[in-house]
């Protein structure tokens, strides 16, 4: 007989390891809604808080709970609920419960704008494994030049105190924009002052899940220039730190030994359900081939039929065999299938922006006399 | 715990077996506990009704071990379970 057991507390990723790789999806996204209060520029879901179509296309609670019991039974632990804003969903809380008391432990993404008591009262009773809060300024200025709400920063503010009060704890991100770049230490400031965890800002914007012309534009004019990304994440200790060492591991990377697969990334470790049932293998993969509905078939059913398909999926497509499967920076990026979809309507189109920001990094944090894959500076095409 | 005691689930948890292992999930708490498949077992067979040496002669019956060996190691992870409030 061998020793009995371990308990482990999360967050921790060996368990994760241990099931990668076995048909499990350990995770599940579940995008409550694409409504959200806020109107934020560089946005890629959110829809009005009022609109009525999309509030009428929501998974029911007796849906969602459908949904959770599928995934449930396909072995998930972890579940996201994400948005839109969550917690425009007047049945937040019964969906919240009955995820819980499947035995789910859950994640709360939100912007705390309507954060009310009995949120708070909830999650100290029902404690969810993060809870995890955007930031958009530091001042009201920025603050609502972002989310173009007027109100929406004192409502954000009144969300933070109502969950320290309730001695909840939450975690801290933000997305360096144009609107805010200026205020990005006061915002890393403001978020490791309010949490016990992290704080962690991403400067990477992807397009939107609906590719809207006009609201893609104005994320694009929210991007930051590769270099000034570069900048900014150097004059951040824990950022930099985290890319130096990323920049040492691609030095020593391998060539892929199947270069023409489409997906080299982790995709069908989870999977993702929208606000009206779409199932895809990955929040950002909107490609048709590799999206179904779970109003329509089983999870179960769609997700191996999708993760078969992705598996499958192999290109001969000059530009990216020429240029992405042969970059080794291409982890430097945000570039992947999903996101050169958004972009360009192709799943193996090279991303300009995203190229440039890859190697504005490896230039800044890189080492320049590492050798191998991945080392130095491929010339942009 | 002694083996005379009647060990008793004391939250409201959820189990499920993945692969070989059991993974118990305080509904009140947001830990994930992750039993090896004899810890499972274990814990399938903590049903308030049954002491602790009746969970050890069950285990003996299903697994080569002696019973002194089994005994021991049951109470062990018993306590610990009762230290991480899944049991009382």
């Amino acid at each position: 007989m061998t020793t009995y057991a371990v308990s482990t507390p999360l967050p921790e990723f060996g368990l994760w390891n241990q099931l990668e790789g076995k048909g499990i999806p350990v995770s599940f996204d579940l995008e409550l809604t694409a409504r959200c209060n806020n109107d934020c520029r560089h946005c890629y879901v959110n829809l009005p808080a009022a609109d009525r179509d999309a509030r009428a296309g929501e998974l029911t609670l007796d849906e969602i709970v459908g949904v959770a019991d599928q995934a449930v039974e396909l072995g998930a632990l972890w579940c996201v609920i994400t948005g839109g804003e969550p917690l425009l969903r007047p049945d937040f809380s019964e969906v919240y419960l009955a995820l819980k008391r499947r035995g789910l432990l859950v994640t709360v993404f939100t912007n705390a704008c309507l954060l009310r008591p009995e949120h708070v009262e909830l999650f100290r009773k029902y404690p969810p494994r993060d809870v995890e809060i955007t930031i958009y300024g530091a001042s009201r200025g920025a603050y609502e030049r972002v989310t173009r709400t007027p109100g929406s920063f004192d409502a954000f503010l009144r969300g933070v105190s109502l969950l320290e009060q309730g001695g909840v704890g939450a975690r801290y991100k933000a997305m360096a924009l144009r609107s805010n770049v200026n205020e990005l230490s006061a915002m890393a400031q403001f978020g490791r002052a309010h949490t016990k965890d992290f704080f962690r800002f991403d400067p990477l914007l992807h397009l939107r899940y609906d590719r809207d012309p006009v609201r893609n534009a104005e994320i694009c004019a929210e991007r930051l220039d590769p270099e000034e990304i570069a900048t900014i994440e150097q004059s951040d200790e824990e950022r930099a730190h985290a890319l130096r060492r990323e920049c040492h591991r691609v030095a020593g990377q391998e060539a892929p030994d199947e270069p023409d697969l489409v997906f080299h990334c982790g995709v069908g470790q989870g999977f993702t359900v929208g606000y009206d049932g779409s199932l895809r293998l990955c929040s950002a993969l909107w490609h048709p081939d590799y999206v179904a509905d779970v109003r329509r078939e089983p999870v179960a059913a769609a997700w191996r039929r999708l993760l078969a398909a992705a598996g499958a999926a192999r290109t001969a497509d000059p530009a990216y065999l020429d240029r992405c499967a042969a970059c080794g920076l291409v982890d430097l990026c945000l570039w992947c299938p999903a996101h050169a979809y958004l972009e360009s309507g192709s799943l193996t189109a090279p991303i300009d922006d995203f190229c440039d920001v890859a190697h504005a990094r490896a230039r800044v944090f890189g080492d320049p006399d590492a050798e191998g894959y991945g080392a130095g500076v491929r010339p942009n095409s | 715990m002694e083996l005379a005691d009647i060990p008793v689930r004391t939250s409201e948890t959820v189990s499920r077996v993945i692969e070989s292992d059991t993974f118990v999930v305080d509904v009140g708490q947001s830990q994930l506990h992750d039993m090896n498949e004899v810890g499972g077992r274990i814990w399938e067979l903590v049903d308030g009704k049954r002491s602790v040496a009746g969970i050890v002669d069950v285990l003996v019956d299903e697994y080569e071990v002696d019973r002194s060996r089994a005994a021991l190691e049951t109470r062990a992870f018993l306590d610990k379970l009762r230290e991480r409030g899944l049991i009382g």
